[in-house]
């Protein structure tokens, strides 16, 4: 299935060429899930990262949805 | 360990040891006790009963990373509450070098006078009549100080709202650059500095008469950890450098919980546009940029320059509860125009969010329309200019709403709400509601705790412990003069630890691992008690009746929390 992934942030930097607006297309297998997409952008240090699929946080054993748009944050704190 | 009193009626400083009941406080706990023990709960803010105090953190003017925190405490004009503003900057290290626990400003100066507190680099203190500033802006003023007192100077300031004594009057600061752009905002104490008639607190920084830290050997070897702990954590060592405040709107957006159009939804559509990565590429196209050192000892940088196309000074910095306040709320999607708005805020001397709201109420009740940022300019300059519309709208949005007879008015005590819906992140509700200033956003942000999926942001379970918590710590960290940025790091037990030894190695006394928590508590039991004897109840610990009745879009919920839950947040 196909997703789209956009990174903010110091997580922009890991992906050569990245285009904000654009994002990365990614087409991953059905019923794959947060972890797995977390591996495929080389994350690993989970804890501090966040993954955004319609307006909520998912943990990493949360399925991801086809044709979803998933934007990936650090962890972050008011200010 | 100097304690400067300062009586505006008679024009007389006093220079006196600590008071007892004082001693081992500082920074918002010693704002909150003395404004406690010594104003009259019911007196007129802007009265001559009320008192303005400024006292640094307990750490300010130490060698611990990102102190120079400073509280202003008075009675609130805007909330009728006590009050705890907290600005950085320069001037809380430079008290701290000087080794002055607090200034406490008395009594009222005659009306139309107007005065400059002046201390010197060996901290002798004097009030100096002021008239030629009368209704200068801050950038002029600093300027014209900066010339008569040299370049290592720290100024704290009030610009014309202050001197209207409007409700949404900040006290603005200089940064490191000497630009008035840091500012105690919350809560209309520049109208409490304007009713004393104090133009201007304006201190030197070449003081070498800090308070001895008892045991100076342990005190640098905890300073260092906790520094490391702060470079360590991904937010606060490298995020915030790069990308600013500004980079926590994309992930509030994304969460459904931005407020927008006067809090009628929770994601504005086209936020890239103002979003910290597009405010980042504009600064690094034209100059200025992120990663800039606003306040002293400051290792984090989450400052900011914004220029011009022409690469002109505009503002410094542009924050996300100001892009929030005059962008979201207000609909207006271009940075060029919220860094014009961010400047006159900080010129004129006002609150940016407290302003940005009224700004947004008064759009959503017709004034003007949503998203004509030329007409939000002439909001702002009419409030520098004091005229009728402009003294409305220099009163917050909650005058703004009665004004304009409208329902919509997201503020609790009188206080703006912050760049969190509290119908999508039910926990910053929870302190919104409890917190003793009004709504505010550095009283207790959850915003981490749902970014790392402690809880569910959008059900009403949990929320009242971890405001209960950050409430807490917060009011501890602005005892301490800890930047809310740099306590980030306080995630890792070993910073926490080593901020426990800073404390001890300070003052030569071992405390216990829970000695942050119970300053904390003490902090807000002494501000509940004011907050009480004013005539405060529980039943002022509520949302307004729109954040439980009108559904936020994109999830379509209220806020849940019970008025029984909320009354046990602070009931400790």
């Amino acid at each position: 299935m196909k997703i789209t992934v956009k990174l903010f942030g110091e997580l922009r930097k890991n992906i050569p060429a990245y285009q904000q607006d654009k994002g990365l297309e990614l087409e991953i297998p059905e019923g794959s899930k947060v972890a797995d997409l977390m591996a495929l952008l080389k994350i690993s240090n989970t804890r501090t990262i966040t993954a955004i699929m319609e307006g909520r946080v998912l943990a990493l054993e949360e399925k991801l949805s086809a044709g979803a748009l998933i934007n990936v944050f650090h962890v972050m704190y008011g200010g | 360990m100097k304690f400067i009193r300062v009586d505006m009626s008679r024009k007389k400083i006093t220079l006196e040891d600590v008071p007892k009941p004082y001693l081992g406080l500082g920074g918002r706990s010693l704002t909150a006790t003395i404004v406690n023990a010594e104003v009259p709960p019911k007196c007129d803010p802007l009265g001559p009963e009320n008192k303005l105090i400024f006292a640094p953190g307990l750490l300010s003017g130490t060698n611990l990373v990102n102190t120079s925190r400073l509280s202003v405490g008075a009675k609130s004009p805007l909330t009728g509450t006590i009050k705890e503003s907290n600005a950085g900057g320069t001037i809380a290290a430079a008290l701290g070098h000087l080794g002055i626990t607090a200034i406490v400003v008395e009594g009222q100066a005659a009306k139309g006078e107007m005065f400059i507190l002046r201390i010197d680099e060996k901290g002798e203190t004097s009030l100096l009549p002021a008239k030629e500033f009368k209704g200068m802006r801050t950038y002029s003023l600093v300027d014209k100080l900066l010339k008569t007192y040299g370049n290592k100077t720290s100024v704290m300031c009030i610009g014309p709202a202050g001197e209207y004594l409007m409700k949404s009057a900040s006290i603005q600061t200089s940064d490191v650059d000497d630009h008035p752009c840091r500012a105690a905002g919350r809560g209309g104490l520049g109208a409490v500095m304007g009713s004393k008639g104090l133009k201007a607190l304006v201190v030197d920084r070449q003081g070498k008469s800090a308070d001895a830290v008892a045991d100076p050997e342990a005190f640098k070897e905890a300073a260092k950890t906790f520094a490391l702990k702060v470079k360590e954590n991904p937010f606060s060592g490298q995020f915030l450098a790069n990308v600013g405040t500004a980079g926590i709107l994309a992930a509030i957006n994304s969460m459904g919980a931005f407020p927008s159009y006067n809090a009628t939804k929770g994601v504005l559509p086209g936020w890239e546009s103002i979003s910290g990565e597009n405010l980042s590429k504009i600064m690094k196209e034209r100059g200025g940029g992120p990663g800039h050192m606003g306040c002293a000892q400051c290792i984090i940088h989450c400052s900011n320059v914004f220029v011009d196309k022409q690469g002109k000074y505009v503002t410094s910095s542009l924050e996300y509860e100001t892009i929030w306040a005059m962008g979201g709320m207000t609909g207006i999607k271009d940075l060029d125009t919220i860094a014009r708005l961010d400047f006159l805020c900080d010129d004129i001397g006002l609150d940016t969010m407290n302003t940005g709201v009224a700004i947004a109420v008064a759009m959503d009740a017709g004034y003007k329309k949503f998203e004509d940022g030329q007409a939000a300019i002439e909001m702002l300059e009419e409030i520098g200019k004091g005229t009728e519309m402009g003294k409305i709208l220099g009163d917050g949005p909650v005058a703004v709403g009665k004004h304009f007879k409208h329902h919509r008015i997201p503020a609790v005590k009188g206080q703006s709400i912050a760049a969190y819906d509290p119908r999508a992140m039910q926990g910053n509700g929870v302190t919104y509601a409890t917190s003793p200033m009004g709504a505010d956003h550095t009283a207790g942000n959850v915003m981490g705790h749902y970014m790392a999926k402690k809880l569910d942001p959008l059900k009403p379970e949990g929320q009242v412990a971890i405001s209960r918590g950050a409430q807490i710590a917060m009011a501890a960290m602005d005892s301490i003069g800890l930047c809310i940025l740099a306590a980030v790091a306080l995630a890792s037990p070993e910073a926490g630890a080593a901020l426990v030894k800073a404390l001890s190695a300070k003052i030569g006394a071992p405390l216990g691992a829970d000695a942050i928590s119970q300053l904390g508590m003490r902090t807000l039991k002494t501000e509940r008690e004011f907050n009480r004897k004013a005539g405060f109840t529980n039943k002022d610990d509520r949302l307004p009746e729109f954040f439980y009745k009108e559904k936020l879009p994109p999830h379509n919920t209220v806020f849940a929390v019970t008025d029984a839950d909320l009354d046990t947040t602070l009931a400790f």
